[in-house]
């Protein structure tokens, strides 16, 4: 009986979370554009909000590499999503504050965890940029230039 | 056919009772971080985690919760008291070990939980981007496992008031009280060297050298780690001890077989063991950083870095010390409380060998190594060749482990020497004494065998005309350090132990008990009529001088 009514107040008050509407000209706004792009597959759009030392870092082919290679794994088997905690720095550099929370796996040997990330911000020209190399909310991993 | 049964119950109550646990946690967590004990921020982007999260809480829960029921409930039916069976399964083996199992898990589940909790609450507070920031899935490990543990408190508690418990079933879940208090104690410890160490850098204002100094509040997470271990470990420990010491005072039969227990005895010595250890490293390492100084190779870049250096490691030690010295202390008070003379003994002896143990192993590795570093220096090896003052940070290390070490081994030594000179015989009879000192010689000598090879393989090489990389005085000086260390303790203990077994032998001896080094049991049979005692006596009459051909039985 406990239990059920644990589980009615659970999910009565458990509904997803307000997702919130960032302005484009925010750090928030272009990394939660970014995230858009990223997960509906537009990954020319996704590499578009790298600053500029990021794109020569890891061009467009080097960032569909790297997300192949990252992300091939898993795909439908796991659900994510990012939570916007706080900003940190002011001016033309900030970092955003952020926790991860991951759903992997399938049936009851599915598993849940959560985890921090902390992306750099920086503004070039009018727009800010993410000043990371990144796959979805996780640094890429850089391959060898010769 | 009993014990068939109950792994069975008692394996399948303990796995459902993790799921149970999983699940229920997980629930929690939800509803926890929903009223806003979460993640405080909107969410950026993603998909239905929550949603995810409770249907497989659901599910876990609904699958475990029945499990769990049925196999418990056949659990506690079996030590109904009204069961003509129920003493057995009360104090049976096999439900020792369930609990000793089930309490350690759930209890490092609880604290796990509390302090993940406590670790995001000093997180938030101090508003750093280290860490995480949800409470809620600290809080409702925490309470689930916390609730699960309490309650088996409750039922052991309750099988304890139903009648005395001996042999497995009583030290198995004794097994986890004590190594319960002894883990809570090293937590506690750490994380007073680690609040010592945080609280001496904010009054210096020197950040940690692996911290950013720009990141005004890199403090946090260390104060937050700390203090999660004084506070989840010290818990621990304090309400564990306090349990087993009203055990221990307990008048009834409880009393009777918690104070004779030797595990609890085992719970001081490894207490000794590892306090003592973490004092000597602490004050080596203050002594050390005071030394680099004149060494020229201090870290420290001015005066109040320097201060700090030795200061955070010395406050640490003295958390140590004060371990130490109290567990001595309230040992020593229960001997002599107990009234046996041989109890009084034995704690006397764990309060010397053990630590007499440890300040040896330090001095032993320390000198090995400094052999190693003064054969680099004065034959021309890579520690003294590359340069700058590897050798010198070397030996301002080294130096203070292996005096500090060796003070250490000669107060605790000098004091069982003055037990040998008081009766030598008791001594060389001590198991205590007989185990340091094999243990000690079973180091030297593996020590000695491993350095050995190393040099005569490099030797063989030579002769074999093996190219071997390295610089062979590099190469050889610690494994020549080693050896001849580790020959040196070996030959020391082993003529101790020589000495005790000599003492042992005319000991037996001097009771008149005949000294059998080896013995063949023999069956002697005949024909019908015959005369096998007669035989016999015939056959004592040939055995060579030593020889002794008993009778054990006639038929």
């Amino acid at each position: 009986m406990a239990l059920a009514i644990i589980a009615v107040v659970v999910v009565l008050l458990a509904g997803d979370r307000e997702s919130v509407e960032f302005g484009e000209d925010t750090p928030e706004g272009t990394l939660q554009r970014y995230l858009a792009a990223f997960d509906e597959g537009d990954l020319a759009s996704a590499h578009a909000y790298f600053s500029d030392g990021v794109r020569d870092q890891m061009d467009l082919d080097a960032f569909e590499r790297a997300v192949n290679a990252q992300e091939g794994d898993f795909g439908a088997e796991r659900t994510r999503r990012a939570l916007f905690d706080g900003r940190s720095g002011d001016g033309d550099s900030v970092r955003l504050e952020l926790t991860v929370e991951e759903f992997t796996g399938e049936g009851l040997g599915a598993s849940s965890y959560s985890y921090q990330v902390v992306i750099p911000m920086v503004r070039e020209g009018d727009a800010w940029r993410i000043d990371e190399p990144l796959v979805w909310l996780n640094s890429a991993p850089l391959e060898p230039h010769f | 056919m009993q014990i068939a049964r109950r792994l069975y119950i008692y394996l399948l109550s303990g796995i459902s009772l993790g799921v149970l646990v999983a699940g229920l946690s997980m629930l929690l967590t939800v509803l926890l971080e929903r009223i806003g004990l979460g993640s405080s921020g909107a969410q950026l982007s993603g998909g239905d985690v929550v949603g995810q999260q409770l249907t497989l809480a659901s599910a876990l829960v609904v699958v475990s919760l029945p499990v769990w029921l049925i196999h418990w409930s056949a659990a506690e039916r079996s030590v109904r008291p009204d069961r003509e069976t129920a003493p057995a399964e009360r104090t049976s083996e096999v439900r020792g070990l369930y609990f000793a199992v089930a309490m350690g898990a759930l209890l490092l589940a609880a604290g796990t939980g509390a302090a993940s909790m406590l670790e995001s609450i000093v997180v938030r507070l101090a508003d750093t981007d280290i860490g995480s920031r949800s409470i809620g899935g600290g809080l409702a490990l925490a309470v689930v496992a916390g609730a699960a543990w309490l309650y088996h408190l409750w039922i052991r508690s309750r099988d304890w008031a139903r009648g005395p418990m001996t042999g497995a079933g009583a030290w198995l879940p004794r097994t986890y009280m004590y190594v319960a208090a002894f883990v809570g104690l090293m937590l506690l410890l750490a994380g007073v060297g680690g609040l010592m160490e945080v609280l001496g850098r904010l009054v210096l204002d020197e950040p940690p050298p692996y911290k950013d100094p720009s990141v005004s509040s890199w403090w946090a997470y260390p104060l937050a780690s700390s203090l999660t271990g004084i506070l989840a470990g010290g818990g621990v420990w304090v309400g564990h001890l306090v349990y087993a010491n009203r055990l221990v005072d307990d008048s009834g039969w409880r009393g009777a077989s918690e104070r004779p227990a030797k595990l609890r005895l085992a719970y001081f010595a490894a207490v000794l063991i590892a306090a003592s250890a973490g004092t000597i490293f602490l004050l080596a390492e203050a002594v050390g950083n005071g030394l680099a100084v004149p060494f020229g190779i201090s870290d420290g870049e001015d005066t109040p870095q320097v201060i700090g250096l030795i200061l955070f490691p010395l406050l640490s030690a003295v958390a140590y010390a004060i371990a130490w010295w109290l567990h001595g202390q309230w040992m020593e008070a229960e001997a002599v409380s107990s009234g046996s003379d041989e109890r009084v003994e034995t704690e006397d002896r764990l309060e010397h060998y053990p630590v007499a143990l440890v300040g040896l192993a330090f001095s032993a590795t320390a000198v090995a190594w400094i052999i190693g570093v003064l054969i680099d220096a004065t034959l021309g090896g890579g520690r003294a060749l590359s340069g700058g003052d590897v050798w010198r940070r070397e030996l301002a290390e080294w130096i203070p482990l292996a005096l500090i070490g060796i003070a250490v081994w000669i107060w605790r030594w000098r004091s069982v020497g003055d037990r040998w000179a008081v009766d030598p015989i008791g001594e060389a009879a001590s198991t205590t004494r007989r185990a340091m000192l094999l243990i000690t010689l079973a180091a030297g000598v593996l020590a000695g065998i491993a350095a050995a090879g190393l040099i005569l393989y490099r030797l063989f090489g030579s002769v074999f005309g093996i190219s071997q990389a390295g610089d062979p005085v590099s190469e050889l000086s610690t494994p020549v350090g080693v050896l001849l260390v580790g020959v040196a303790v070996a030959a020391y203990h082993g003529v101790q132990l020589r000495r005790d077994q000599s003492m042992r032998t005319d000991l037996d001896a001097s009771r008149g008990e005949p000294v059998v080094a080896a013995r063949i049991d023999l069956r002697l049979s005949g024909p019908p009529g015959a005369d096998p005692s007669g035989v016999v006596a015939a056959l004592r009459q040939q055995l060579p001088p030593g020889y002794v051909l008993e009778t054990t039985e006639e038929r």
